[in-house]
């Protein structure tokens, strides 16, 4: 059964491999692993699981910003997922269905919460503020706390299209699709936050 | 792909903010919403699945109840033509006013049986050379005792004739309607019915002795034992 549908899925999803190495696992062994489940093999569901809890749970920690609403939204998304096991059918990949689940998710967040609406409204400001930090402090660690504060700062859009760059590993097609939003989009999008980012992790000019 | 696409040397996200970011997103997925997870997980396969058929139960349910429906009406679309004839063999005969329907072939066979001594009775009862229509008014002449002759038809009234005619022609029917009674019908007895001469000589003896009631139903019954024996002379 899992030969089967392993190579069904290597057929269905055979142009969608990517020219980089990933972080994850392949989406075919993805999606193959998400059809044993359907087919009632929790063990499979587990290892498709371990794949992708931790970067899941990063992009809805950076994305909300609130931990507490991160747990919620982590436990919602995998819990549609298990639900939506008997509709699931390999036409994409796992790692875009998931986080197309998972941002839909947050949209509903957002939506039960007008605060992250607003704030996606406004532009912020594009330059953290860093100026009370020691000098002695390490260069890495201030590039840290930056870069957090940085991707605080960004739009919810420009976020959730680096975080879905970085943290699920997607194209800008695949994030165009998990986004609901065309390719251009996604494009201006995410330079607009990579812009913003590099210039947090940059060293501060000091003024004269 | 084009030159813009993600993950070539031209990605917007270079290598200092790519390693800036793994540097600070080190978190883990708490250790309970794990278990959370996959318990849940875990339940949904325990969870017996439907069958496939189970998928299937809502067009089931509506093909039974058409086809149901279809059986019920061409059940009762069907009734009255089971109570129609099969074939001509069970032929409905319209006989008595009453609608009465005899539909077997017994009856029907009585039927063209009656049918057939009716004529044959009129061919007797008519002189030779005459066809029916003509025999028809002198019919009555060989039942009734008191009939009167061509001749003396002629010499008659009209209405009188027809009155005459009125008054025999229920006497006729019934004659060959009514079965004969015992001591009638044993007029000719069976050493004499043996015998298509002597049967014959017996009913032309009843004839000549005005019973003719008794001739007749003698007649009808040598005609059928007797079907291509000469016929006997009804007429004095």
């Amino acid at each position: 059964m899992s030969l089967s549908a392993t190579s069904l899925t290597d057929m269905l999803c055979a142009d969608a491999a990517l020219p980089y190495p990933r972080a994850m696992n392949t989406p075919v062994e993805d999606s193959a692993l998400m059809l044993r489940f359907k087919d009632g093999d929790s063990s499979a569901f587990e290892e498709l699981y371990r794949r992708h809890n931790d970067a899941l749970y990063r992009y809805f920690l950076r994305l909300g910003g609130d931990p507490a609403a991160a747990e919620d939204l982590y436990q919602e998304a995998w819990s549609k997922i298990i639900r939506a096991r008997d509709s699931y059918r390999p036409t994409a990949k796992f790692t875009t269905f998931l986080y197309r689940v998972a941002h839909n998710c947050f949209i509903d967040y957002v939506r039960r919460n007008r605060r992250h609406s607003q704030v996606a409204d406004v532009e912020p400001d594009t330059q953290p503020a860093e100026g009370d930090l020691p000098e002695q402090v390490v260069e890495s660690r201030l590039a840290r706390e930056r870069l957090e504060v940085a991707l605080a700062s960004l739009p919810d859009e420009q976020r959730d299209v680096f975080l879905l760059h970085e943290e699920a590993g997607l194209a800008l097609d695949e994030i165009a699709v998990a986004m609901g939003s065309n390719r251009e989009a996604t494009k201006s999008r995410l330079r607009y936050a990579v812009k913003k980012l590099r210039a947090a992790i940059s060293e501060p000019e000091v003024p004269k | 792909m084009s030159s813009d696409e993600l993950g070539r040397p031209d990605d917007p996200v270079d290598a200092p903010l790519r390693d800036a970011y793994r540097q600070l997103a080190t978190e883990r997925a708490p250790r309970h919403l794990d278990n959370a997870v996959l318990e849940q997980a875990a339940r949904a396969t325990q969870t017996k699945a439907r069958p496939r058929l189970w998928a299937w139960r809502r067009p089931l349910a509506w093909m039974t109840m058409i086809g149901l429906t279809v059986a019920v009406v061409l059940e009762f679309s069907q009734v009255p033509t089971d109570l129609a004839p099969a074939s001509p063999k069970n032929a409905v005969s319209p006989v008595g006013a009453d609608g009465d329907a005899i539909t077997t072939p017994a009856a029907s066979k009585m039927e063209a049986d009656k049918a057939r001594r009716d004529r044959e009775l009129e061919t007797m009862s008519a002189p030779a050379g005459a066809n029916l229509d003509q025999a028809e008014p002198r019919a009555p002449a060989a039942v009734v005792p008191d009939a009167p002759t061509p001749e003396t038809a002629l010499e008659e009234p009209a209405g009188s004739s027809e009155k005459r005619l009125r008054e025999a022609t229920p006497q006729r029917e019934s004659l060959y309607l009514a079965p004969a009674p015992e001591s009638e019908a044993a007029a000719c007895d069976d050493t004499a019915r043996a015998d298509p001469e002597r049967w014959r000589a017996c009913i032309e003896r009843l004839v000549a002795a005005d019973r003719a009631a008794e001739a007749v139903m003698e007649t009808v019954l040598y005609r059928e034992a007797f079907p291509d024996a000469p016929m006997p002379a009804l007429v004095r």
